[in-house]
């Protein structure tokens, strides 16, 4: 079962991601990479993680949200201006590693090693809530609250971004 | 193999409970709105000249909806413009799978949880769907290549990130309390006394976190006074302006959906999902013999008066038509009548003897009973709202949100920990 | 790879939590779906040209509504991101506090440096509410010659 939902997910994931950059409108883009993220969840309950499956899907979905905002209004239209040049450029890689990653999967799970290899099932509490606060609050404790600084410097540059507004006609 | 006969029951009861919940509430929505606004309400449908009290209005509307032509834009996007109903509906129908609905029963030795998926996370897994639930929405709007629609999709964008950010604040409290992100283990806990009489019910110990909770699930569901992404006087219909025939009916089941997910969550997170006040699981089975029959005889006394009352407006009203409409109120007596004979009836079976086996399906059922009682109250909750207040301005909404809702949350949350760490 | 059952397994709990999961969202998938289906085959289809205009309540649409919208939208889903991955973090803390406070020693650092987590954010929020930015309708400063023409701007600039 695990596995047929790992080719499962996986595949989709693969996808999205090739959907994502082969598209040439970026708000259907953007909602492939939603697509994708929402695999990439699947994988990570395959995993165990619980509690990064479901930020996955919270942070990214939000996060998107975001980026389709920002891509409705800078690009107007459901095109890209010049995308067939935009195209050329980034397609091969776009065209070779999914395969790739494929090929090195199918070689690995054959030989069922390495990459596709199912360790020893994890207790339930792996991955959870409690055992990520245990390492937060632990472990990671001066990189959590270095990271309530950094979220700081993120919205005082995001305030910066949006000053233009201060500029507009009636201010 | 019996697990997935016992996944795939929950799954079907899941979607029943749905499909049956979603024509009642459109249903007990027009009614409700006409009790409020003091006139009679749907009651021109009818099969065989039988009203049914504008019960057949919602078979009428969705046999309607089917048969319609469906009017298209030609500037819209095509793909999403299929896809956005589609995603909402099962968007919204997705939130059901970790709603326990009750506590266990046990089949052959087994015991049966009663939720279709125990997650680990069940409340940010809630949280999560309803944050995709705009994405149908956006893409609604912005397929439609329509302005109002298009407004409507960004409205909704702005509305659900500005009452995400206090909605998790709010259940967040409730984490602390109860240890938990399982929505079965923070329903258990609310099954304990607080001072050996209060219910540890959510509304309880977190009142100001309930009150955020509640906002925010209003907001999300994009109903009044929070409907602003469907705006009728500013923006036409808002984002399904656009929509008809099936795909409109997409959008207003899921929009009925969402509340039901809402007034569950409601009940699950606040007000003890399936727990019974004061009487625990142990209690009832306990009791069960008496509880069952006290039950039965309630509803036979219940069915009898009501009968009697319709039999005495068949009386009153035996020629007031002049056609089928004056044979309704026997044919409600006689369904009353039966509801009475059957109740009555069970009691020859000795409903006071019951088993222990027995006495687990009757704690069971007087659970789920709780459960959808509550269900059904914040569901009402909802259509009371909508038809009493008006709809907030949009600079309302923006102040609402960041600035009440955010530091009221974060305060919430510091008192919460204060009491909790120095009580 | 031995047989692995199927949903909600002893083996591995949570995955089958996650498959029953995936299966409750195909179902509605496919139920949605199929109601799509069945009312393409039955419904009549007979477009025009008039019923395929864009509506604008009877007005012929000008230009695309692909249009550019108040910039205020971006910096409310900018806060939003910010504020979201702060509450992501803390939901770990709010599940392990009541465990972990009681220990000896540790229960004060717990609880202070989640003081010190939120008294950050919150930091952020005042500078963010000073500036003004959480103000949906400006306050109009600089032109305060006329009292009409600011009240019909403010008016303007609450409609988003």
């Amino acid at each position: 079962m695990e596995g047929f939902l790992f080719w499962f997910c996986g595949s989709l994931m693969l996808l999205g991601s090739l959907m994502t950059v082969t598209q040439r409108s970026a708000v259907v883009s953007a909602v492939w990479l939603i697509f994708a993220f929402i695999c990439a969840a699947g994988i990570f309950a395959l995993l165990n993680a619980s509690f990064l499956a479901v930020m996955q899907v919270l942070v990214y979905a939000g996060a998107i949200m975001v980026l389709f905002l920002f891509v409705i209004m800078m690009l107007q239209g459901p095109e890209l201006e010049g995308e067939r040049k935009l195209l050329k450029l980034p397609m091969w890689p776009a065209v070779a590693v999914p395969p790739m990653a494929i090929a090195v999967m199918i070689v690995g799970y054959l030989q069922n090693k390495g990459l596709t290899q199912w360790g020893p099932d994890a207790p339930e509490s792996f991955g959870g809530p409690n055992h990520v606060a245990e390492l937060l609050l632990g472990k990671y404790l001066l990189a959590f609250e270095l990271i309530s600084i950094v979220l700081l410097v993120a919205l005082i540059g995001a305030l910066a971004i949006g000053k233009d507004e201060r500029k507009l006609p009636w201010k | 193999m019996p697990i997935v006969l016992e996944s795939l029951a929950k799954i079907v009861f899941m979607f029943l409970l749905i499909m049956g919940m979603v024509p009642a509430l459109i249903w007990a929505e027009r009614k409700g709105a006409a009790f409020i606004q003091d006139r009679t309400g749907p009651n021109r449908a009818a099969i065989g000249g039988v009203r049914l009290a504008g019960l057949v209005h919602p078979i009428a509307d969705v046999l309607k909806l089917v048969f319609k032509e469906d009017v298209q834009p030609e500037a819209r996007h095509k793909a999403f413009y299929n896809l956005a109903p589609w995603l909402a509906m099962t968007i919204a129908v997705s939130s059901y799978a970790v709603i326990p609905f009750g506590d266990f029963i046990t089949i052959a030795g087994r015991k049966i949880p009663l939720v279709v998926a125990d997650l680990q996370v069940g409340a940010l897994y809630v949280l999560a769907v309803a944050s995709l639930g705009t994405y149908a929405v956006v893409m609604a709007g912005w397929a439609s290549n329509n302005k109002f629609t298009f407004l409507g999709g960004i409205r909704a964008t702005a509305q659900m990130i500005s009452y995400e950010i206090s909605m998790g604040l709010a259940l967040m409290g409730l984490m602390m309390i109860f240890s938990s992100l399982r929505i079965t283990d923070i329903v258990a806990g609310q099954g304990d006394m607080i001072f050996g009489f209060l219910p540890k019910w959510g509304v309880v110990v977190q009142p100001l976190g309930f009150i955020l909770f509640i906002t925010a699930v209003f907001a999300e569901t994009n109903r009044n006074p929070f409907d602003l992404p469907e705006g009728e006087s500013e923006i036409v219909a808002g984002f399904h302006l656009e929509y008809s025939s099936l795909k409109f009916a997409l959008f207003f089941m899921a929009e009925y959906c969402h509340m039901v997910v809402g007034a569950a969550l409601i009940a699950s997170f606040y007000f003890g999902g399936y727990q019974i006040p004061w009487a625990p699981r142990a209690v009832l089975e306990a009791n069960a013999g008496g509880l069952l029959t006290a039950k039965l005889i309630g509803v036979a006394v219940a069915a009898s008066v009501f009968a009697l009352l319709f039999l005495r407006r068949a009386q009153k009203e035996k020629n007031k038509f002049n056609d089928n409409r004056d044979r309704e109120p026997v044919l409600g007596a006689g369904l009353w009548i039966l509801v009475a004979i059957g109740a009555a009836g069970a009691l020859l079976l000795k409903p006071w003897t019951v088993g222990p086996q027995g006495a687990e399906m009757v704690a069971t059922v007087f659970q789920i009973s709780a459960f959808v009682a509550k269900v059904v109250f914040f569901a009402w909750l909802f259509i009371w709202v909508r038809w009493t207040l008006p709809r907030f301005r949009y600079d309302q909404l923006m102040h609402l949100g960041w600035k009440v809702m955010l530091p009221l949350g974060v305060a919430n949350l510091v008192v919460t920990a204060l009491v909790m760490a120095f009580v | 790879m031995t047989a692995m059952p199927f949903l909600g397994t002893a083996t591995s709990a949570l995955t089958g939590h996650y498959a029953t999961v995936l299966i409750f969202v195909l179902v509605g998938f496919v139920f949605a779906g199929l109601a799509l289906g069945v009312a393409k085959l039955i419904r009549p289809s007979n477009p025009s040209p008039a019923k395929m205009t864009t509506y604008e309540c009877g007005e012929l649409p000008i230009g695309s509504s692909w249009i550019r919208f108040n910039v205020r939208f971006y910096l409310i889903a900018l806060f939003f991101i910010v504020f979201d991955v702060e509450v992501i973090f803390l939901y770990p803390w709010a599940v392990m506090f009541r465990t972990l406070y009681p220990i000896a020693g540790l229960g004060a650092i717990v609880f202070w440096e989640m003081i010190i987590f939120l008294g950050i954010l919150t930091l952020g929020l005042a500078y963010v509410w000073a500036k003004g930015d959480l103000d949906w309708v400006k306050k109009l400063t600089e032109r305060p010659e006329n009292g009409a023409a600011t009240a019909a701007l403010e008016e303007e600039a609450s409609a988003p």
